[in-house]
């Protein structure tokens, strides 16, 4: 497997799954990533960057909750795993370290 | 919820065969749900563009099915694996094929190349569309008499007044000057006197200096970057000052980029148009019979040049109709678009020799034949072979597969085949592009050209002959009936067979239209190198005279240099004139007349002036009266005619222009001989009317008549003797004979040209039957067994094998025949001095052509018919 590295999108839509919990599907991830960074990304690549979190197992998805919308349809369900929790967590650790690190003179308008 | 668009079912099938199984549904599901979200806050039709932008999103690897199961891939793995067995299989039609096909893609692929680059010139100037050339016809009493690629001075200026659809004009003329700089001389090839905008016009950006003031005064020069760089070095010229003729004092005003190859414009410098307007008058801008200038407008985007040319009769009948009257002259101005320069025009005063439309053309039709006749190749061979596919369709056919599936595999085939063919011409065309280049008598370091236009055209006729030669045979092989097949009962149908006589004939016909004018075209070009010029140019030497300011210094000089070449034991024999054979005289002469005459009779004549030693030293003969004669005193106001000059004057008998008195721009002149016509510019041209006046130190040229007993040492001498004469000025020297035959440069490539792309096309046609020939005389070697065991001789059977393509052959010889004639019939018309097409022009190509039939065919029909039938029938 290729290293376990977040790259920043990989990093957002772990944080969306997480926020949604339990709807966490690509259609409402990309909505999420949408409304609370502002940024259009395509569904597709929505896809593409979970389907790279499956592999590297920060991702397990389900299918359930098909609605008529949809076709009938059913959902691609994702959750957190394990490994996924720790990484964004330890990324939260890792900004906040160097966050700590910054002197506060470094952040007046200087 | 509404109604599902018939859309979106489409598209969920493309994704379903597309994407990976194990998350198709998680997509689609989002996707519609996405369609139905947009489509009511956005309407259907944007709901629908968002969708398909949406599906192609996931085209990508990621989502792709990687099933070792996928139909598609299989079959195209199979149908992969099927070619190269087959390929494989039978190495010798395959490597014919292929071969065959890469030649023909190499040859065509190499004219389209060349005739992109004939087609392109001139291509960078920005408002080229609007540009044209005035290009000048003189006419005299009704007859056209001198075609100028210029012409009058003003004829820029007055449209510019006169029109309004002309926006813009500029104006050149050509200039034989040299320049120096700190004391070295430098050579000049094309110096032009330019107008003041002429960078704006053709929108040329100055290296150095500012574009639009460097040519506004008198005595400023604008260098090119090569000059600039011979001269100079690193230096930056721009404020420097060089000398003209060693005289004038002109102000390096910028540098230009040197103009590309492709185009018909080609300049070392550009003096200011305003110095040539100080050296002569006012009038060299609005000049109406002052001719040698090269007019450029622009019109207006909205103007129409064929309406604007329509109105010039008249308007010039209302500018210079009276005047023209008083010579019963005439004058016609063409506009020649710019980017057609090149092709279209080649009169008098070019800037630098000019292609050829016809010849271009008639490259682009050999080069099609040869892509033709490779395509040939290869259906005939395809379909001729369809015997050993036939049992596999037959299988194919039986376990399920479709015909259409089957025509997808033979294309599929033809592809492979192709694409090899393409990779190989491609290794041929980088090993053998610098040749070519040469050839063509092209810069080397020619690349090809960028433009996507023309990579267009070369995949459109990729795809082309991929669809050509493929469906044919995928057609036939797939249309096998699998019981027939497979019982062993098959035969080439008669239409099949009808279709590649049909094929064969057309190759042959191409091979022996392009024969035959291989061969028309040499005879043509040794008729004219063998022709008897009247003049003799062998082993002479020709030297430029040196400029000098001051005539009289001039003077002096020339009759030290002069008495020293004569005292030189490497000098036969010396003289100097203002013209040598090779050209047509720069001085082009009107209104000339009998002294007796009005200025209406009066014509235009070729002058050319000469010392008393010209006649003999080029072996001119004269046919009444007598040559020039030093020791006359008055001899500076006789002339000699040429018979032809002395024809149009108005006599038919040589002899009754004797004693004549003409009239030349103001003086009197009287005829003392008649010189006996001999082909002044080159056996192409009728002769010319030519006068010869009396120099006794001409400038222009020395011709001298060298000892060519040691060339090195002899022209080592000349060269001391012109250093003592002349110190530092330009030795500049070349041999007549190579100077007259660049004449035939153009012809000589062009038939060289021809000759080897027919050679090519030969070849392939030949390969293609050296194929079809072995693999036809295979199937029948039973039949050669029977016959042979029955008593049929070798003969007799070489006969019957033989027979058949001989047939085709013929059949192809009787219809070129007339085609060949009358392609060559136009392309001789072009020459004043032809050969006649007589039997032996179709006779020799068409025996070569059944000869090189026969021993191809022969090859295979003599190892056939020597079989031992005990050999070839015993398995069965």
């Amino acid at each position: 497997m290729k290293g376990t590295n977040l790259g920043e999108l990989e990093e957002l839509v772990l944080l969306s799954v997480g926020i949604l919990y339990d709807d966490a599907y690509g259609l409402a991830i990309q909505k999420e990533i949408k409304q609370r960074c502002k940024r259009s990304i395509t569904i597709s690549t929505v896809h593409s960057v979970t389907s790279r979190l499956e592999e590297k197992g920060y991702l397990n998805a389900r299918y359930d909750g098909a609605t008529p919308e949809r076709g009938g349809r059913r959902k691609r369900l994702f959750k957190l795993t394990q490994a996924g929790q720790a990484a964004i967590v330890k990324m939260r650790e890792m900004r906040q370290s160097m966050w700590e690190a910054i002197p506060d003179i470094a952040l007046t308008n200087g | 919820m509404d109604k599902k668009p018939k859309l979106l079912s489409n598209t969920s099938n493309l994704l379903e065969r597309f994407c990976k199984p194990t998350i198709i549904e998680g997509i689609i599901g989002d996707l519609e749900e996405a369609f139905f979200e947009n489509k009511e806050q956005k309407g259907a039709f944007r709901a629908k563009v968002i969708h398909l932008f949406q599906v192609i999103g996931f085209l990508r690897p990621r989502f792709r099915r990687r099933s070792k199961h996928s139909n598609f891939e299989a079959m195209l793995r199979n149908y992969l694996v099927a070619t190269i067995r087959n390929l494989s299989k039978h190495k010798f039609y395959s490597a014919i094929n292929i071969f065959g096909l890469a030649v023909g893609m190499t040859a065509g692929f190499m004219i389209l190349q060349h005739v992109y680059h004939e087609m392109t010139y001139d291509h960078f100037i920005e408002e080229k569309e609007n540009i044209y050339r005035i290009q000048t016809n003189r006419y005299n009493d009704g007859e056209l008499t001198t075609q100028w690629a210029g012409g009058a001075a003003g004829a820029g200026y007055h449209l510019n007044t006169d029109f309004p659809e002309v926006i813009d004009f500029v104006n050149l003329t050509s200039s034989r000057a040299i320049i120096s700089y700190d004391e070295k001389y430098f050579e000049l090839a094309h110096p032009y006197y330019a107008g003041k905008n002429f960078f704006e016009f053709f929108s040329i950006p100055l290296m150095r200096g500012v574009d639009s003031t460097a040519l506004d005064e008198p005595f400023t020069v604008v260098l090119s970057e090569s000059l600039a760089g011979k001269i100079f070095g690193d230096e930056d010229p721009v404020g420097k000052v060089v000398k003209q003729n060693d005289s004038r004092d002109f102000k390096v005003t910028g540098v230009f980029k040197d103009f590309p190859e492709r185009s018909h414009m080609k300049f070392d410098l550009l003096y200011s148009f305003e110095t040539f307007v100080v050296y002569t008058s006012e009038d060299a801008r609005t000049e109406w019979n002052w001719d040698g200038f090269l007019n450029y407008v622009k019109l207006h985007p909205e103007a129409n040049p064929v309406d604007l040319s329509e109105k010039f009769p008249s308007w010039i009948r209302d500018k210079v109709g009276e005047e023209l009257d008083q010579y019963n002259a005439g004058i016609e101005f063409v506009l020649q678009p710019l980017t057609k320069i090149h092709l279209i025009s080649n009169y008098r005063a070019e800037i630098k020799p000019t292609g050829d439309e016809k010849t271009t053309q008639f490259l682009l039709i050999i080069g099609l034949f040869v892509l033709f006749i490779a395509w040939i190749n290869y259906i005939n061979l395809t379909t001729a072979r369809a015997l050993s596919r036939a049992k596999e369709v037959g299988i194919r056919k039986v376990m399920g597969g479709f015909r259409r599936q089957l025509i997808g595999q033979f294309m599929f085939e033809s592809c492979t085949i192709n694409v090899l063919a393409f990779l190989t011409s491609t290794i041929l065309i980088l090993l053998l592009f610098p040749s070519f280049n040469e050839f063509v008598g092209r810069n080397t370091s020619y690349t090809w050209p960028d433009a996507s236009f023309f990579w267009i055209g070369i995949a459109v006729v990729f795809i082309a002959g991929i669809a050509l030669s493929g469906f044919y045979p995928a057609f036939v092989l797939s249309s096998f009936k699998p019981i027939s097949v497979l019982k062993g009962k098959f035969s080439n149908s008669t239409s099949g067979n009808l279709l590649r006589k049909g094929l064969v004939t057309f190759q042959f016909l191409a091979s022996v239209v392009l024969i035959t004018s291989t061969f028309v075209v040499y005879k043509q070009m040794n008729f004219l190198q063998s022709q008897d010029l009247g003049v003799n140019i062998d082993q002479n030497l020709v030297i430029k005279t040196p400029t000098f300011q001051n005539d009289s210094i001039r003077s002096l000089r020339d009759d030290f240099f002069r008495n020293k070449l004569d005292a030189n034991p490497s000098v036969a024999t010396l003289t100097a004139s203002t013209a040598v054979p090779g050209r047509t005289p720069d001085w082009n002469a009107g209104g000339i007349r009998l002294i007796s005459e009005t200025d209406a009779e009066s014509n235009q004549y070729r002058v050319l002036g000469g010392d008393d030693k010209f006649i003999d030293f080029y072996g001119l003969e004269i046919v009444a009266g007598r040559k020039f004669d030093r020791s006359y005193s008055t001899e500076e106001s006789n002339v000699l005619f040429s018979e032809k000059a002395v024809e149009i004057l108005g006599f038919s008998d040589s002899r009754e222009a004797l004693n004549q008195k003409i009239f030349f721009w103001g003086d009197t002149f009287n005829i003392v001989g008649v010189v006996k016509d001999y082909r002044q510019e080159s056996p192409k041209q009728a002769f010319d009317a030519l006068i010869f006046r009396y120099f006794p130190s001409s400038s222009g040229y020395y011709s001298v008549n060298i000892n060519t007993s040691n060339m090195r040492e002899s022209l080592d001498a000349i060269q001391a003797d012109w250093e003592a004469a002349f110190g530092n000025k330009i030795f500049d020297f070349f041999f007549l004979d190579d100077y007259y035959n660049e004449q035939y440069e153009s012809e000589v490539k062009f038939g060289s040209i021809f000759g080897l792309f027919s050679m090519l096309a030969i070849l392939v046609a030949c390969l293609g039957l050296f194929g079809l020939a072995s693999y036809v005389t295979s199937l029948r070697s039973k039949e050669v067994g029977v016959r042979k065991v029955l008593g049929a001789s070798i003969q007799q059977l070489l006969k019957l094998l033989t027979w058949d393509f001989i047939k085709l052959v013929g059949i192809s010889i009787i219809i070129a025949a007339p085609l060949s004639w009358w392609l060559m019939k136009n392309w001789l018309a072009g020459f004043e001095n032809r050969i006649q097409l007589g039997v032996g022009v179709f006779l020799i190509p068409a025996i070569t052509i059944i000869i090189i039939a026969i021993s191809t065919v022969a090859f295979h029909t003599i190892k056939t018919a020597k079989l031992n039938p005990a050999d070839t029938l015993h398995d069965e």
